[in-house]
């Protein structure tokens, strides 16, 4: 995941070292400020205009069995990937974060989130409650995979990769999973 | 430790469970004005469910996802 977003930034993923037990981990942007650790929004590209809000959670599995894949693989159980302007007002961001508790305000399939922002007063009346209520709705995604909303921060939100090398690898590290 | 641009590509940066803790307890203060384990213990209750995802209070999830940080 490290390789990934080192595409788009400089700024390093942090997580909890390791310990034995069933319980989820949690991957995101984390710095070291006068020795306290504090998770951030990361600026994507050569001249930033975009943040990425990254927290990405997974669990080791043991495969035992498994030549391809074990004997320890990593599966992804939850995501929130926001793409933030400078200020951090959320353009757009994409959830998924199961749980049984999950009713139509809190689903649990995966689903995006319009920024709050497009629903500006400025716009037309007749329309105005249709972005109020996008705002707040939770439109269906599907899995969306951490490569693919950094193609679209690049190839459509204008953010300039690091490195001229990016889509062979964001093709690379998607199909490693 | 310091952490050069070359080792960005392939490195995660790994913290202690009490750092991780300090940072979920910081910024449930920060956020929610309450302890790490004040939210964990009201999240785990239910008492954020009606709001959890609401594009109003965006820190509720942010908090959320964070929880392993704090367990």
């Amino acid at each position: 995941m490290q390789r990934t977003v080192s595409r788009v930034t400089r700024e390093v993923l942090g997580g909890r070292a390791y310990q034995p037990g069933d319980q989820p981990f949690v991957m995101a942007f984390l710095r070291n400020e006068g020795g306290r650790v504090r998770e951030y929004p990361a600026p994507l590209g050569r001249r930033p205009a975009l943040l990425l809000s990254l927290r990405h959670q997974y669990r080791f599995i043991h495969l035992p069995g498994d030549t391809e894949h074990g004997p320890w693989s990593v599966t992804t159980v939850a995501y929130s990937y926001e793409l933030l302007d400078r200020s951090e007002h959320r353009l757009i961001a994409y959830h998924w974060h199961p749980d049984p508790r999950s009713d139509e305000n809190f689903p649990s399939f995966p689903h995006l989130h319009v920024g709050r922002q497009f629903a500006h007063s400025a716009l037309p009346e007749d329309f105005r409650p249709h972005a109020s209520a996008l705002v707040r709705a939770h439109p269906p995604t599907g899995r969306v995979s951490l490569e693919s909303i950094l193609r679209l921060a690049i190839q459509e939100l204008g953010v300039e990769p690091l490195v001229e090398r990016w889509e062979s690898v964001l093709e690379e590290t998607k199909a490693g999973g | 430790m310091v952490v050069t641009a070359q080792q960005t590509e392939s490195r995660v940066q790994l913290y202690s469970p009490e750092q991780t803790r300090e940072a979920f307890d910081d910024l449930a203060q920060e956020l929610m004005e309450m302890s790490g384990a004040e939210f964990i213990r009201r999240w785990d209750a239910g008492e954020f469910a009606d709001i959890a995802d609401d594009p109003d209070r965006p820190e509720i999830m942010r908090l959320a996802m964070l929880i392993p940080f704090g367990r």
